[in-house]
């Protein structure tokens, strides 16, 4: 015999009686067994009790038999519990008692209760923020294919989060996380090829997995896709869709998208110009604070463009842009400064 | 000008030395890991055993009745006394094997005591000790000192199975003295300082984390394992498990007395002599 194998041979996990004549091991595993089945029986009843009184929509009493079930170890009913306690439904809500639930059913390998652990840590909620717990719980529950975690995951890799930063990584479990149809991964996954992150650049592969998770309706990728239409990156330039995408980016409040589209009907790309439209949306965008809008309405208003002129107004918009750094902005407000106190000077004469 | 000073140090050895001594940190976490969790499972086993034995040693018994009564019911009927009398021998050493059987679990759970807190604590203290006794080809090439180093690893991993923290501590405090006493060949464990040793140690060290992980793996995959949870998360459920159990067996036994009883009053219908 090897000295190597001195250690494996005599550990042997599980039970002290290993060592014993088989006889004795395997009495005391039927006991095992026995009870443990005896156990899963009455969880299982009490389960199904709740299931039961869920049906005929007795939630309070569901409540309490999920409970039961979910102490003798019913992975369903101790998903069913945690959620409870997370939402509050039926119970007071308590994101400390919904963690505890949540791991139990993960460390059963429940695939949901990993991700909404993995997302308790990566959030700090019911438990103290911690992002190599996090990881640890989406590895988990990525590793039997949820496409939630998995889009998590990815985002950790992408970030360095709690992991060391690994774009490579990022894209392999965005990826399968998008080909399961999550939109969020798509859109990211988009990113990737659009910037060469973790994956060789790839204009077209970008195009396609934006316009996945713009039917979706994910904001992000619909600005994204429109915005490669706009510059005709890896797909042929086409105003008209360039509108369609950011209009419906722009109508789910997407500040870059506002403002695009403002551009768009200033400029008459793929509609009729219209300095109203542009004002309008250039104002949607500058008070979501985007910088390039706020210059924008700042110009709008100082050449009375879909606004009537007016230098105050343009003038504090300038003002608002420069603040947040464009340079333009600090120009156009310098000018218009003096040219204003040179107005007064000469009204004052 | 400054002149550079000599360097003693090979980088290479003490890059080597810094990763033994983060591959002995991680097994000797590894290892007290798992001697916590495995003493936690056999604790939780040992109260279950000492609640039921009573009720499946009588089953067993009885199975082993029935079954004899039967053979022997149909070795009368055969006419076939050869038949009957092998029956007779299975019996009698079925039942003596089943007694045996609980006689050594019995006593396995009554060497078991749950480690206290503190115990628990002192585990990773004694496991860093106890790593740095591991060298498996240091004694290779000689025979005396291999038999001690493999009576040392066995007496290591027993003491870690059976939760035995006193015997653990013995042999982290002093090994030499431990051999000594034993009046086994002396062993010397402290670090060689050869590159290609160190890394050899280094390479057995990470199988042996391996082969740990493994072994904590399956533990925590084991039904024991499931049954430890449970008694812990939930006090009580072990001793309401039991109880019903006891109610189950207690059903079970009277069925199997009677069968017994009905058999053997058939026997003594065929043949008065028997039985």
């Amino acid at each position: 015999m090897s000295e190597k194998h001195i250690f494996a041979l005599v550990r042997n996990p599980a039970r002290a009686v290993e060592k014993a004549a088989p006889g004795a091991k395997r009495v005391l595993a039927g006991m095992i067994a026995d009870t443990l089945a005896l156990n899963n029986a009455e969880a299982k009843a009490w389960f199904e009790k709740g299931e039961n009184y869920r049906n005929s929509k007795n939630y309070t009493e569901a409540f309490r038999c999920y409970l039961k079930a979910a102490e003798q170890n019913h992975i369903e009913a101790q998903f069913n519990v945690g959620f409870a306690f997370e939402h509050g439904l039926e119970v007071e809500l308590n994101e400390v008692e919904a963690v505890k639930w949540y791991r139990r059913a993960a460390e059963q390998e429940d695939s949901v209760a990993q991700y909404i652990l993995g997302k308790c840590y990566y959030y700090g909620t019911g438990v103290e923020k911690d992002l190599g717990e996090a990881v640890k719980w989406f590895h988990k529950s990525a590793d039997h294919n949820d496409n939630a975690a998995q889009y998590y995951l990815g985002l950790c890799y992408f970030y360095g989060y709690g992991v060391e930063k690994d774009c490579v990584e990022a894209a392999r479990w965005l990826r399968k996380s998008a080909e399961q149809n999550d939109a969020d991964a798509q859109y990211y996954l988009g990113y990737c090829y659009n910037y060469g992150e973790g994956v060789e650049k790839n204009y077209a592969e970008a195009v396609k997995w934006f316009r996945k998770a713009a039917e979706q309706n994910r904001a992000k990728a619909q600005f994204y896709l429109g915005d490669c239409y706009y510059f005709g990156r890896g797909v042929a330039k086409d105003y008209a869709e360039v509108i369609k995408w950011w209009f419906k980016a722009a109508e789910q409040n997407y500040a870059r998208a506002q403002n695009n589209l403002g551009v768009c009907y200033a400029k008459g790309h793929g509609v009729g110009q219209d300095y109203t439209e542009a004002a309008k949306w250039f104002f949607k965008a500058a008070e979501q604070n985007d910088n390039m809008a706020q210059y924008y309405l700042g110009v709008c208003y100082e050449y009375g463009r879909g606004v009537a002129s007016n230098y105050t107004k343009a003038m504090e918009w300038f003002h608002k842009a420069a603040g947040g750094g464009n340079k333009d902005a600090a120009k156009k407000l310098a000018a218009l400064s003096t040219k204003v106190s040179k107005k007064v000077a000469m009204n004052g004469k | 000008m400054k002149t550079t000073p000599i360097i003693y140090t090979n980088p290479e050895l003490e890059q080597m030395r810094q990763l033994v001594a983060r591959a002995r940190a991680q097994l000797a976490a590894l290892e007290t890991d798992y001697t916590k969790e495995k003493s936690r499972v056999d604790a939780v086993q040992a109260v279950l055993f000492r609640r039921l034995r009573e009720y499946y040693q009588k089953r067993d018994q009885l199975r082993h009745t029935v079954d004899y009564r039967r053979k022997f019911l149909a070795s009368l009927t055969h006419g076939d006394r050869q038949e009957g009398m092998k029956a007779a021998e299975d019996y009698e050493r079925a039942q003596t094997q089943t007694d045996q059987d609980y006689e050594e679990l019995a006593a396995a759970a009554d060497k078991k005591k749950n480690l206290t807190a503190e115990q628990e604590a002192e585990l990773t203290q004694l496991w860093k000790k106890l790593v740095k006794l591991y060298h498996p080809d240091r004694f290779a090439n000689e025979p005396d000192k291999l038999e001690t180093y493999s009576k040392l690893t066995a007496a290591i991993n027993l003491a870690k199975d059976t939760g035995d923290i006193e015997l653990l501590r013995e042999i982290a405090e002093d090994p030499h003295g431990f051999i000594l006493r034993q009046g086994w060949a002396k062993l010397d464990f402290s670090d060689q300082e050869e590159l290609t040793q160190l890394r050899r140690l280094h390479e057995t060290l990470q199988k042996e984390i391996a082969t740990v992980t493994e072994s904590l793996k399956s533990l925590r995959a084991s039904p024991d394992y499931e049954l430890c949870q449970l008694a812990e998360q939930k006090p009580g459920v072990l001793d309401e498990l039991a109880a019903e159990r006891v109610k189950q067996l207690e059903v079970e036994n009277t069925e199997l007395e009677l069968q017994a009883e009905r058999l053997a009053k058939e026997i003594k219908r065929l043949d008065g002599n028997a039985v």
